[in-house]
């Protein structure tokens, strides 16, 4: 492992290597917004523990280790893939494998009309326009410089653009592989989801790596809901052992436009997730939903911003973790209600289990409420399992390691049961069970 | 509710406001090592208190102002604040209360806090802090009588400075922040008190703060002791006449409470808040700390801020000892511009130890609230316990309502839970008192009363009286 001193410098120098074979170059819109984005990140450097939005979650380890940008696909696991493959689930499949897109192992074929999926890369050339008008547009790096890393290195990733009244007719499964003959490697997928008016669609996007192989992905979703359109979106982050998973999701929302955003953080070294929506329209839903579970020397981190700018907004943010081992578990859930938001609605929720001595959570639960006639209510709670319900079950016969299990399964059950898409239900719970 | 009787409770006069003409002798605004020297000389203090004092002010010195909280307000310029003001008959000061000026006698009648009333109706021992030195120190014998020290920091510093020297900056240590170094290197006067062993104080302490003379930024130190087994309340209260220059109030409060010992220790904050355009008004900067030093001790803070253009202090409590524990009962008014950053920190590090959290914020007209609190489980603290509830008010649309609640486990056997609500008062309440021929005015009142009821239940008798009496002057009319 090579350890280097100044990481931006090490990323812009990487960056200024790579510069001219990054796809979209002759396009100048691009190339101002990778200018900015550069401009940004070196102005606001490697995250620190002094920055607030990284108080509790330390990115040095990161910064010193030398990364190299993923170009070509390589060799795929497809062992690997089969494991990512859902069972049973009847989708549209995307694959890509480093950031990737991987055309040979994807399946988009009877999409429905007025529904272009493609590859971010091909988007550029095909669809310009449709991406000029939508890409980068209200997206502010301030706090988010892995966002802006991301932007500079924007090469492939899946552009979603479903026009008015359309309707996905199975949803779509974005499968990430981390895959290769060569270790520390970085990606940087960037989706970008355009939502016409009354559109539907249900997304999936997950996250695998080989055991331990080590690597960086830094991901960012970008999503426009036109009005009146709803988005169903998974996120499955089964990193590797030894990787780290810096991921955002943006989306703005335009009125009446409904968004269910699930995160599951299952496995991974560091993984830190920004959950942001933007409520830029009136009467919009939505809906965060997240579970971790942090184990061995594992550090999970859930930063959520739901930012109410116009009235009649409801929102809810609804996490909750498991704990142990070494692990270490941050919940950071933002809700803003502007002056002008009345008749917001907001519930905001995390719930933690610690069960072991070594592991810890930082949770921070707040709300910035600027108008006066709404409804906020937020609560945290960190405990371990309830003695009496564990009598309880032992009294009944039931071994301590299965009552604890069953309590276990019991706390985190009421997020997996909301899942809409029975598949997913069934394999979270499968994968769960065997971990807690 | 009519927009006149809002336009007329909005736009009342501050009650309080009137200065008092009295001869003072204040130093040159203006911040140095020499500043130090001569407040140290003038105060007569022994060696150790000097070289602190200086060890603070370079300290100081290598400091930024944090610019971390949610407030605003215009940069301070520490060399145009002069750091001493004394009323003249230092020399010869008062025994009782016939020696004293009777026209600092007047100022407090104004205030509605008449001297002789408290000593014979409440029974409650006064030591007035008018300006920075203290110049009336009641009941004292009946304290002496108990075992209890009772007195000005200044004294203290003559009279005791072995105990001075042993808790001055054991909880707040003189590098801890900006404005707490500050207070350590210029602090002019402030209370101490020492409850003795086994001893449960007499009566309920009392200091009433005033800030008077122009341009001097109050900086009180106050240092409580609670030894084995003893108890002791504390009630500190505050008015200040209306002003146009902002004044940076940066006390330090330490509160020490040893093994079984408990403190309880309840503020009524009225200062001068500002104009409605949010001129003028007092800074009100604050660090105040207590310890649980040893197993079984408590530590209660409470305390109904609704004065002050700007709010920004945490009471906290350091609960080391075993089964000690921690309490914070917070009601905080913004109104106008005011602005108010506030909350507390519980830190957990002995075993069994249990904290509660109450914040209620009412924020109004402009006014800008914020909860900012901290609960941390250290990995020994087994079986910790924490209970925080915050709850918001909001009574206009232009005011905002903020909770920055930072919860850090490291025990697994820690049950923490927060809970919080920001809502206005529903039209449902209202319209159920209204119709029972309530006033909407006094509807209002009664229903943010019964908001902040946990609270004011935790005030001494005196101070519910003076609490629900300035809610009701303070928010009222500002209700739409």
């Amino acid at each position: 492992m090579t350890t280097i001193s100044d990481p931006v410098t090490q990323y812009q120098q990487v960056y200024d290597q790579a510069r001219t074979s990054l796809p979209g170059k002759d396009l100048n819109w691009l190339t101002k917004l990778r200018d900015q984005a550069y401009e940004s990140f070196a102005t606001q450097g490697f995250p620190h523990r002094k920055v607030e939005n990284w108080k509790y979650t330390n990115v040095n380890n990161l910064g010193q280790q030398a990364f190299t940008p993923a170009i070509a696909i390589g060799t795929v696991n497809t062992e690997l893939l089969a494991t990512a493959q859902i069972p049973d689930l009847d989708c549209y499949q995307i694959v890509l494998v480093n950031g990737l897109f991987a055309e040979q192992y994807s399946q988009l074929s009877g999409l429905p009309a007025g529904i272009i999926i493609t590859s971010l890369s091909n988007a550029l050339t095909d669809h310009t326009e449709i991406v000029r008008t939508h890409l980068n547009k209200q997206l502010t790096y301030q706090g988010q410089p892995f966002a802006a890393l991301n932007t500079m290195f924007l090469r492939d990733g899946v552009f979603c653009y479903f026009d008015n009244n359309s309707v996905l007719d199975k949803p779509l499964h974005i499968i990430h592989l981390a895959t290769g003959d060569r270790q520390n490697v970085m990606s940087f997928p960037r989706h970008l989801i355009v939502a016409g008016e009354h559109s539907q669609a249900t997304l999936i996007e997950s996250y695998h790596g080989d055991k331990d192989q080590l690597y960086f992905n830094d991901c960012l979703t970008e999503i426009h809901l036109h009005d009146h359109s709803q988005l169903t979106h998974y996120s499955l982050i089964e990193a590797s052992q030894a990787a780290y998973h810096i991921a955002a999701l943006h989306a703005w929302q335009q009125q009446h436009s409904r968004l269910q955003a699930y995160n599951f953080a299952l496995s991974g070294k560091l993984i830190r997730n920004d959950t942001r929506a933007y409520l830029i329209g009136t009467h919009t839903q939505c809906h965060f939903n997240g579970f971790y579970r942090v184990r061995s020397d594992q550090h999970i981190d859930n930063h959520l911003l739901t930012d109410h700018q116009q009235p009649h907004g409801t929102s809810t943010q609804t996490y909750k973790g498991i704990l142990d081992g070494n692990g270490h578990g941050v919940f950071n859930g933002t809700v803003i209600v502007a002056e002008d938001a009345q008749k917001s609605k907001t519930q905001q929720l995390n719930k933690n289990l610690l069960l072991s001595p070594t592991a810890q959570i930082n949770t921070k639960p707040e709300l910035q409420i600027f108008a006066d006639d709404v409804q906020c209510t937020h609560g945290a709670t960190v405990g371990q399992l309830d003695d009496k319900a564990l009598f309880y079950l032992r009294s009944r016969g039931i071994s301590e390691a299965m009552a604890r299990r069953i309590l276990n399964y019991a706390f985190m059950s009421d997020i997996i049961d909301n899942v809409e898409l029975e598949p997913i239900k069934i394999k979270l719970k499968r994968d769960l069970k065997g971990s807690i | 509710m009519s927009s006149k009787t809002i336009d007329k409770i909005v736009n009342r006069e501050y009650e309080h406001g009137f200065v008092t003409d009295i001869e003072t002798d204040t130093v040159a605004p203006g911040l140095s090592e020499d500043v130090i020297r001569m407040i140290s000389a003038k105060k007569n203090e022994p060696e150790f208190m000097l070289e602190w004092r200086l060890r603070a002010f370079r300290h100081w010195l290598t400091m930024t102002e944090p610019q971390w909280s949610s407030v605003t307000h215009p940069p301070i310029d520490y060399q145009k604040i002069s750091y001493y003001s004394a009323p003249k008959s230092d020399k010869d000061r008062p025994k009782s209360l016939d020696e004293v000026d009777p026209k600092l006698i007047e100022t407090y009648n104004k205030l509605g806090i008449p001297l002789y009333e408290q000593q014979k109706l409440a029974g409650v021992a006064v030591d007035a802090v008018f300006d920075s030195v203290s110049v009336a120190t009641t009941f004292k014998e009946k304290l002496a009588e108990a075992g209890v020290i009772f007195c000005s920091f200044s004294e203290a510093v003559q009279n005791h400075p072995e105990l001075v020297k042993k808790y001055l900056g054991s909880v707040v240590p003189y590098r801890d922040n900006f404005f707490a170094t500050l207070n350590s290197a210029v602090f002019t006067d402030g209370s101490f008190c020492y409850i003795p062993k086994g001893v449960r104080c007499p009566l309920e302490l009392s200091t009433y703060f005033r800030i008077n003379a122009a341009n001097t930024g109050q900086f009180e130190r106050t240092l409580i002791i609670a030894e084995e087994g003893s108890y002791v309340s504390y009630l500190e209260g505050c008015t200040a006449p209306m002003r146009d220059e902002n004044q940076l109030h940066a006390a330090v409060v330490e509160l020490v409470a040893l093994k079984d010992a408990e403190i309880k220790y309840s503020t009524v904050q009225n200062w001068y808040p500002g104009d409605e355009h949010g001129k003028g008004g007092i800074y009100n900067f604050v660090t105040k700390r207590g310890a649980c030093r040893d197993a079984n001790a408590k530590i209660s803070w409470t305390q109904i801020e609704t004065g002050s253009a700007i709010t920004w202090k945490y009471p906290s409590v350091i609960l080391q000892g075993d089964n000690s524990v921690g309490e914070f009962y917070s009601v905080a008014l913004t109104n106008n511009r005011q602005q108010a950053d506030t909350g507390t920190k519980m830190i957990h590090l002995g075993k069994n130890t249990r904290s509660t959290i109450i914040s209620k914020g009412i924020s109004a007209g402009k006014g800008h609230n914020a909860y900012r609190g901290l609960v941390r489980v250290g990995p020994a603290a087994t079986n910790a316990r924490n209970y925080t509830q915050c709850d918001s008010l909001l009574l206009s649309d232009h005011c905002s309502a903020h909770t920055f609640p930072y919860i850090e486990v490291k025990n697994p056997t820690a049950k923490v839970e927060h809970e919080a609500s920001t809502s206005k008062i529903s039209d449902d309440q209202l319209f159920y008192c209204r119709q029972r021929g309530i006033s909407a005015e006094d509807a209002v009142s009664m229903i943010v009363n019964g908001f902040c009821k946990q609270v004011f239940r935790e005030l001494p008798m005196e101070f519910a009286v003076e609490a629900q009496k300035l809610m009701e002057v303070s928010l009222e009319g500002a209700v739409g």
